[in-house]
């Protein structure tokens, strides 16, 4: 490694240290995605406002940040940027899980993903129910409800919605703007195209060219590429990284780790960000990244910011949020970006 | 209506219960953060002549202290430079990060245990068919588990009692049997609350018994590895042994799943002369 990367993707908190620099905030990640955290950035009472696990979050075009948790007393918390709650609503979701928004020609609606239900339900912002999708029996995959499991949706731009059975059976099922079933492809098994924890999808349109739908394969510690038809592309390796659902954003990737694979039930989850060439540049909260050959050296959490990350969400400024499972009922993270 | 004193009563329920919240928030979020524990990488903590043993924590400006009897590592520890050669036969390594501005990380702790007596299982209760492994040959393959108890080197028990039968291959004097054991309370796998152990020798006659309780914990535990030690006060040489798990009965009040039954999840069983 040459020593201006070495420096780059050195924490500087030691370095503020050193020179006498009073409350040197602590800086994460590596390379062009470091940044420091404030735990404190939710304005939220656990009070009037309580969270179990914290397991989404997506932006809405005014800017305001939508929290999907699994507590009944609100399972949709609406933040400002300045963490104020501005409004809650929803009690019927006892599995809240995935939480994906779409601009439906002008109207941005919400996608659902209950896994206790084993529904997905779109919604209006406001909470008003405009369809349920209930479990597939047209695919001739389930005999009954209980065995698909969904986790996360995606919807492309021409509003195909995909589903992925990411605690059931591994499948993605893929739907029609209307929410006729169209078919389904990956599910569990041996094979390349396969999935193992399909806990994550996103439709990923960073090569205009070659849009591609990435699904996250939590266990085998990797993200699958295939196209909008559904034909295997590729596999990224994330060694390590149990990644949940991949969130595009400008020509970056970036993912919740839940756990590391060297750690596991541990706490011990990070951050991870992927270039445009979808190579791990930055690990937020472990170690650095590095490929010997091409191969990803493994990554594992080095400094315990995180428990359980469960989802990441990125906004106009490049500032990240961070919201986590099974972590003490903790609202999200703010991640705010350093310059070098 | 509520009376004066049921309001009192129920603003202190929500009083305490927002403090307990936000205390729960706040530990789970302090702003200076702890180091993470240190992985460390072995072929298997069993091993015949020595054991290697490797520790990887790639965070800059931190250091890893290590003790090998133990104990908690702390500064004035060793530090760790190199891969660590373990020919003690049974050594517990602990291994911990420290650095400027953080919390020390926790210990990460491996007992390294020397290859025990050559045994074969004569019979032994059928473990749960989703974690049967590859069948009871894993609990003397010297190859450990770690900690996914969904791989085949695990046996995964969910009755309300375990028994193994061994023979050795020859009448011994026998010192201890150690059962390597899961401990993952998130996963609802607890060790047992006691292990019995019989020995017989080549005539069938009971030479020696050994009892040993482990109480259920009283708050979530790490996740890890454990080796159950149970020393056998055997004078007599022993050819035979019945070695009896009882899994924990009832988890523990605070658990999700408290009163019900706790899994029991085995990858090694030692005997040592």
């Amino acid at each position: 490694m040459q020593r201006r990367a070495f420096l780059q993707q050195t924490t500087w908190l030691t370095l503020g240290a050193s020179l006498g620099a009073p409350h040197t905030p602590l800086v994460l990640g590596h390379g062009p995605k470091r940044y420091t955290v404030d735990v404190h950035w939710s304005r939220a009472y656990a009070v009037q406002h309580p969270v179990k696990d914290a397991h989404e979050m997506v932006f809405d075009r005014k800017g305001r940040l939508l929290l999907l948790t699994n507590d009944t007393r609100n399972n949709v918390l609406i933040y400002s940027a300045n963490g104020e709650i501005l409004d809650s609503w929803g009690h019927e979701y006892p599995g809240a899980h995935g939480l994906t928004i779409f601009d439906e020609n002008g109207t941005e609606v919400l996608y659902i993903c209950d896994t206790e239900r084993h529904q997905v339900i779109k919604t209006t912002l406001q909470g008003r129910v405009l369809h349920i999708y209930d479990w597939p029996r047209e695919a001739g995959l389930y005999e009954k409800a209980e065995e698909y499991i969904p986790t996360e949706t995606t919807v492309a731009p021409n509003g195909d919605l995909y589903v992925a059975d990411g605690y059931g059976k591994d499948y993605i099922l893929r739907y029609n703007a209307r929410g006729e079933y169209l078919g389904h492809f990956g599910g569990k098994g041996s094979e390349a195209k396969h999935l193992n924890n399909a806990h994550g999808i996103c439709y990923d349109g960073r090569n205009a060219a070659q849009p591609v739908l990435c699904v996250s394969s939590r266990q085998q510690q990797a993200f699958k590429r295939y196209t909008l038809a559904g034909e295997y592309l590729d596999t990224i390796p994330v060694n390590g990284a149990w990644v949940c659902r991949p969130v595009v954003k400008g020509d970056y990737l970036y993912a919740a780790v839940l756990q590391s694979q060297a750690q596991l039930w541990q706490q011990s989850g990070c951050v991870v960000v992927l270039d445009k060439d979808n190579r791990v540049v930055s690990n937020i909260g472990g170690n650095a990244p590095h490929y010997t050959n091409g191969q990803l050296g493994e990554l594992y959490q080095t400094i315990k910011v995180f428990q359980y990350p469960h989802d990441v969400c990125v906004d106009a400024n490049g500032n990240l949020y961070v919201c986590q499972w099974n972590s003490g009922h903790v609202y999200p993270y703010k991640l705010t970006p350093v310059q070098i | 209506m509520m009376t004066q004193l049921e309001r009192v009563f129920v603003l202190c329920l929500a009083l305490g219960w927002a403090a307990v919240s936000a205390f729960g928030q706040t530990v789970a979020a302090t702003d200076t953060f702890q180091l993470a524990k240190p992985i460390v990488r072995y072929p298997s903590v069993f091993f015949k002549k020595k054991a290697t043993a490797t520790a990887l924590f790639d965070q800059p400006n931190t250091k890893l202290h290590y003790t090998l009897n133990g104990q908690l590592p702390t500064e004035r520890d060793p530090v760790y430079r190199a891969p660590l050669r373990i020919a003690a036969p049974y050594t517990s390594l602990a291994v911990r990060a420290f650095g400027t501005g953080f919390h020390p990380s926790e210990a990460t702790q491996v007992t390294f245990i020397e290859a025990g007596l050559p045994y074969t299982v004569r019979t032994a209760t059928t473990p749960h068919p989703r974690y049967a492994g590859n069948g009871t040959s894993i609990l003397h393959d010297a190859q450990d588990g770690r900690m996914d108890f969904s791989q085949p080197t695990w046996l995964g028990y969910a009755s309300d009692s375990v028994v193994f039968d061994i023979q050795l291959q020859r009448p011994q004097r026998v010192q201890a049997v150690v059962l390597h054991a899961l401990q993952n309370d998130g996963a609802w796998i607890f060790l047992p609350q006691r292990i019995q152990i019989q020995a017989h020798d080549d005539r069938g006659q009971m030479v020696a018994t050994a009892n040993k309780n482990y109480p259920a914990p009283n708050a979530p535990k790490a996740a890890e590895v454990l080796p159950l030690r149970i020393e056998l006060p055997a004078k007599n040489r022993v050819k035979t042994m019945r070695i009896t798990v009882f899994p924990l009965a009832q988890m523990p009040n605070w658990h999700a799943g408290h009163g019900q039954r706790a899994w029991f999840f085995l990858d090694e069983l030692i005997v040592h002369k």
